[in-house]
């Protein structure tokens, strides 16, 4: 039998009155509970890591637990919403929310607040806010519904292909104007959906090696690239233990690595890290390896597993059981968005990326990742209540 | 549909194990780190993270031979902010002078200027380094972010001037540079503890780890032979005598001959090693031991010691002098002060005559006067535990000429220290035996355990006790009536000395400008002290007797009055003319003045009303004839010297009874810690000194009426 969904035409998605149709079932438990455990993961691990910091700006860290404590609440009633809201009104709206965020990183890019040396965030009634998470948010939500929309065509490269590599590298232009690489994670996820989304294997391949060619122009073109390729690969396979390294990013791999090293396979306790004082951010970009360092290497794992257990429960039980197409695109760009960005900074910690500066999703300090992340745990979870009935191609 | 929905399904699972790749690499490079790297990431770790500091000890005391606290610690206050901390308090820097204003008058724009001064992009500004603990409390209290705050012992020397060239000075670093100091600065220095801290990457100290991995062994303190009282009786009669003499610099040594133990050694000018910097060179050198000078006459005791001893000469031996007062000895006019005409060899020493003593050293052979020069200790260092000690100059028989025997033999071609020349009188006093001088008598730790002791050391017998038991009348009667020093003899006590008086050697030929010079001991028949007083181009008077002399006698009898060995020796009853004195009554209340007065036998006639004595009359210390009454007029007001608060003065209590003292030092807030009885001869710290109420003064009595027996003698 074929899905029951009814279609009212090219360039229109299935009406939210449609729905009574298809099997109802509650939110998924399994995920709520992996939110919750990260979440208490992130406030201890961040209570602990950012004392340095508050000491450094004369607030104590209660003062953050607490701040945080009110970002993770928000986040969770973002989720809740969010899991409320059927997720086809959610991919109705991306279009417009993508444009509003290309107008904002714009005008970000040219009085947004500076952090670090980059234009990020605008200050929203005092509360830092980064359009580009919204913007990546909005083009996978926007990716999905556009190639729901043209799954009749999908193959055809001028009506399908090409519109979705203009919106795709417009974002990614926007964004990476200020952040390089959120651009690349960007670009990364969209490449990921545009396969999901059953595009042409060919032009998909024909991308990479555009992509590789393009990249492989620019590193030969001048030494100072090719050096800071070869120090990356040399960073990744040797860990440079014996003496402090002098720069920057190898200093914080390095660093990275004392944590881990420190943390042995029980961790040196809770809130006993030494490291929070040696690595930048530590209640950030490098929260895993403080992790790592204060509950072992069993801490770090069962965090690695959490996510794990996350992309196992958003692509078998839910992409693949969505009841229809749109949803499982949308289920698969939540998932792979909030697994991948956990990923990615375990990666980062453990020197196996260059430093990037991305959030660990729910643990993180901070607001704007923090809301995304519950939003695309919402939408997860709203497509999780609308599953098909019938299981034969699973 | 169904073969999409296949084909999604596969594309899914696709992702999904390429996805699952990232877990398992991080997973492996974790387990790579731990394993494989794990042991010298860790070392890396610590080495970055721990570091040892010092946890600083503190430098030992220094106290004189009655305990007396001569040189401690205090604790300085550095304040010193950085102006580009992150998130500072609003206005910190304002706040921060405004309370530094507050505690020390000084304007507060004036800190602020030295913040705006400051090199661009420095990040620690000194606002100052000598704040008291008030200052230091209340900026800590107000968790300024900016501000670096540093506790640092600092050497105090609580006396100021006092001794300074003895104890030496620090240097910024609180390491000796100078005198005891440095000396001791081993001992003094102690050992900086060890404490383990955990450092942030700017290396700021972050926490501290255990208990420190060693304790800082503190410093050890030094109990000197200094008596604080006498050297500074001896520093204020060396600054009166250079008054009234107009002599450019002097100095005194006292020592006690039977151990050499120096009891007061004092230059001036002197400086404050509390400030060692606000003075020259020059003046911080310890001119008693490191200046070379020709001693004259006070050296001719060699020459007599010798000659006598080897036979040379008998005491009651006439030396014919010239009627002239000169005589050309191998070429070079000698004279005398005074034409002396005939004379015994006794008579030459009491009355100092060249002539004489040059003749009775021209009978011995080189090589044996020599060896008496040498056995006085001249031409060596005394190995005195100070450092910058000179040996002199003494050359060898080889290279003497035909005039330097004379010549040496009245203290001339020959150069010695303050010190040596002290100490060979010493010997005298002690039977002969030269001992070597030493200013600690022993080192303590913190517990007070003694660490260190010196003892006596006996250098050599310079001299057989016949010989000194012979010529001690010789030298005890140029203090007498006919000798040169009679002006520094002192009723009742009686005093061995030479006087000296040397031109002074300066650019190739002697000038006309003179070195007194006295040196002596006393009591003479069981000596307690050898003294030197020595006087650099006196302008009233060349001759030792009437510079040096005086000075002499002032500081002897003024330690008579300290010294109750010395008092118990004057024999004469001096009761007899004993007079009364006034007490002081002003600043007593008016019931405790009228008991006082009362048990002093003495009738109170009161003006007035009110619970103090404002003003008496005779003043306190007047004499007051018998029957006589002291006027007193009383009111309410408490007197002002005395309620005026934040610089308590001593006051003087001198010349008063051990009774009024008390009183008097009690109503000033002051406690008391008496040595023996009668007037007091002595207190210290001196009147008008400043000292905290609560602190004790410690007051010398002695017999009544003593000082005035000595009084009436004397005019110098």
């Amino acid at each position: 039998m074929s899905t029951a969904t009814p279609h009212t035409g090219f360039g229109s998605i299935p009406s939210p009155e449609a729905e009574d149709t298809g099997m109802r079932s509650g939110s998924d438990g399994v995920l709520l509970f992996c939110v919750i455990a990260l979440m208490v993961f992130g406030c201890l691990a961040v209570y602990s890591s950012i004392a340095y910091f508050a000491e450094n700006r004369g607030e104590t860290a209660g003062a953050f637990l607490f701040k945080h404590g009110f970002k993770l609440s928000l986040a969770f009633i973002t989720m809740f919403v969010a899991a409320k809201v059927n997720y086809r009104i959610v991919a109705e709206w991306s279009k417009v929310v993508l444009i509003v965020s290309w107008v904002l990183l714009i005008w970000v890019s040219y009085n947004g607040v500076e952090v670090h040396g980059a234009k990020r965030s605008l200050s929203l009634a005092g509360v830092a806010f980064q359009p580009s998470s919204v913007a990546m948010v909005a083009l996978l939500m926007y990716l999905c519904h556009m190639m729901f929309q043209k799954r009749t065509y999908i193959e055809d490269f001028g009506k399908s292909f090409f519109p979705a590599l203009f919106w795709i590298c417009g974002t990614a232009l926007f964004v990476g104007l200020e952040d390089f690489s959120s651009a690349a994670l960007i670009l990364l996820l969209s490449f990921i959906m545009m396969f999901v989304g059953r595009m042409s294997v060919k032009h998909l391949g024909l991308l990479v090696l555009s992509g590789a060619l393009l990249g492989g122009l620019l590193v030969s073109q001048t030494q100072e690239r090719q050096s800071r390729l070869n120090n990356y690969v040399n960073q990744v396979l040797n860990i440079q233990s014996s003496q402090l390294v002098g720069n920057p990013g190898g200093y914080q791999a390095q660093q990275a690595h004392i944590a881990i090293a420190r943390g042995g396979l029980l961790g040196v306790g809770v809130g006993k890290s030494t490291q929070r004082d040696f690595l930048p951010a530590p209640y950030n970009d490098f929260i895993y390896a403080i992790i790592a360092e204060e509950y072992g290497l069993l801490g770090a794992f069962a965090l690695l597993l959490i996510y794990v257990v996350i992309l196992i429960r958003g692509v078998i039980f839910i992409a693949n059981r969505a009841r229809d197409d749109l949803g499982a695109y949308m289920a698969m760009a939540c998932t792979i968005t909030i697994v991948v960005y956990g990923l990615v900074n375990a990666a980062v910690a453990t020197g196996l990326f260059p430093v990037t500066g991305l959030p660990m999703p729910f643990i993180s300090y901070g607001g704007t990742s923090m809301l995304t992340a519950g939003f695309m745990m919402g939408v997860l979870m709203n497509i999780s209540k609308h599953r098909r009935e019938e299981h034969e191609d699973a | 549909m169904k073969s999409d929905r296949n084909v999604l399904a596969a594309r899914l699972l696709l992702v999904f194990g390429a996805l699952l790749i990232l877990p398992a690499a991080i997973l492996v490079q974790m387990l790579r780190i731990q394993f494989a790297e794990g042991d010298a990431l860790r070392e890396l770790g610590n080495l970055q993270s721990t570091h040892q500091i010092a946890i600083p000890a503190q430098r030992g005391n220094i106290y004189d031979i009655n305990g007396r606290l001569l040189v401690t610690n205090t604790v300085s206050y550095s304040v010193a902010v950085d102006p580009l901390v992150t998130n500072p308090q609003p206005n910190e820097t304002e706040r921060i002078a405004a309370i530094l204003e507050y505690f020390t008058g000084r304007s507060r724009a004036e800190f602020l200027r030295t913040i705006r001064q400051a090199p661009q992009g420095s990040r620690y500004i000194v606002l100052g380094r000598d704040f008291d603990r008030a200052v230091f409390d209340s900026l800590r209290a107000h968790r300024f972010r900016g501000i670096i705050l540093e506790e640092r012992f600092r050497r105090h020397f609580n006396h100021d001037n006092m001794a300074s060239h003895v104890l030496g000075y620090v240097n910024h670093e609180s390491s000796g540079m100078d005198g005891l100091e440095r000396a001791y600065n081993d001992l003094l220095r102690g050992r900086d503890g060890q404490q383990h801290v955990r450092l942030d990457s700017q290396r700021r100290i972050r926490q501290y780890v255990g208990a420190p991995s060693r304790r800082p062994q503190q410093g050890h303190s030094l109990i000197t032979t200094i008596d604080a009282h006498i050297q500074a009786i001896a520093e204020e009669e060396l600054q009166a005598g250079l008054r009234r003499t107009g002599a450019r610099q002097g100095t005194v040594i006292i020592v006690r001959p039977e151990n050499g133990q120096v009891v007061a050694m004092a230059n001036y000018p002197d400086f404050n090693p509390n400030r060692p910097g606000t003075i020259g060179r020059e003046t911080r050198r310890n001119a008693a031991i490191s200046d070379m000078i020709e001693p004259g006459s006070t050296f001719k005791l060699v020459t007599a010691v010798a000659a006598f001893e080897q036979g040379a000469v008998q005491l009651d031996e006439v030396f014919n002098t010239p009627e002239s007062g000169t005589r050309l000895i191998r070429g070079q006019l000698m004279r005398d002060h005074i034409p002396l005409g005939d004379i015994t060899f006794r008579q030459a020493i009491e009355r100092s005559s060249n002539i004489a003593t040059a003749e009775a050293a021209m009978r011995l052979d080189r090589d044996v006067f020599f060896q008496y020069v040498r056995n006085f200790g001249f031409g060596a260092l005394s190995s005195i535990d100070l450092p910058g000690e000179e040996s002199g100059r003494l050359r060898r028989p080889l290279h003497w000429s035909g005039v330097t025997q004379p010549w040496m033999s009245i203290g001339y071609e020959v150069q010695v220290t303050a010190l040596q020349m002290v100490m060979s009188y010493a010997a005298i006093a002690n039977d002969g035996r030269l001992m070597r001088p030493y200013v600690v008598d022993h080192v303590v730790d913190e517990s007070g355990r003694v660490v260190q002791q010196n003892r006596p050391t006996v250098i050599r017998q310079a001299v057989r006790p016949e010989t000194v038991r012979a010529l001690q009348p010789a030298f005890q009667n140029v203090v007498s009536e006919d000798g040169t020093a009679r002006l520094a003899s002192v009723a009742g006590l009686s005093i061995a000395g030479k006087t000296g008086t040397a031109q002074k050697f300066i650019d190739g030929r002697y000038q006309q400008r003179y070195r007194a010079s006295f040196v002596g001991y006393f009591p003479a028949e069981a000596p307690k002290y050898a003294m030197i007083v020595l006087l650099d181009e006196p302008q009233t008077s060349i001759f030792g007797g009437t510079t040096a002399g005086i000075v002499f006698r002032e500081i002897t009898r003024r330690i008579m009055g300290v010294d109750h060995n010395v008092r118990n020796l004057v024999q004469r009853d001096l009761r007899d003319i004993y007079e009364r004195r006034t007490p002081q009554l002003t600043g007593l209340q008016a019931d405790n003045a009228g008991n006082l007065a009362a048990s002093l036998g003495f009738r109170l006639v009161v003006q007035g009303e009110g619970t103090r004595v404002s003003e008496q009359q005779p003043a306190a210390g007047q004499p007051l004839a018998a029957g006589e009454p002291i006027r007193i007029t009383l009111n309410n007001a408490a007197r002002t010297e005395i309620t005026e608060g934040a610089r308590p003065l001593v006051p003087d209590v001198t010349g008063l009874s051990m009774r009024e003292a008390f009183a008097v030092l009690r109503e000033a807030g002051y406690e008391i810690q008496q040595t023996g009885s009668g007037t007091v001869a002595a207190q210290f710290p001196q009147a008008g000194a400043v000292m905290q109420r609560g602190r004790a003064v410690s007051i010398r009595g002695r017999a009544p009426g003593m000082d005035v027996l000595i009084s009436d003698r004397g005019g110098g």
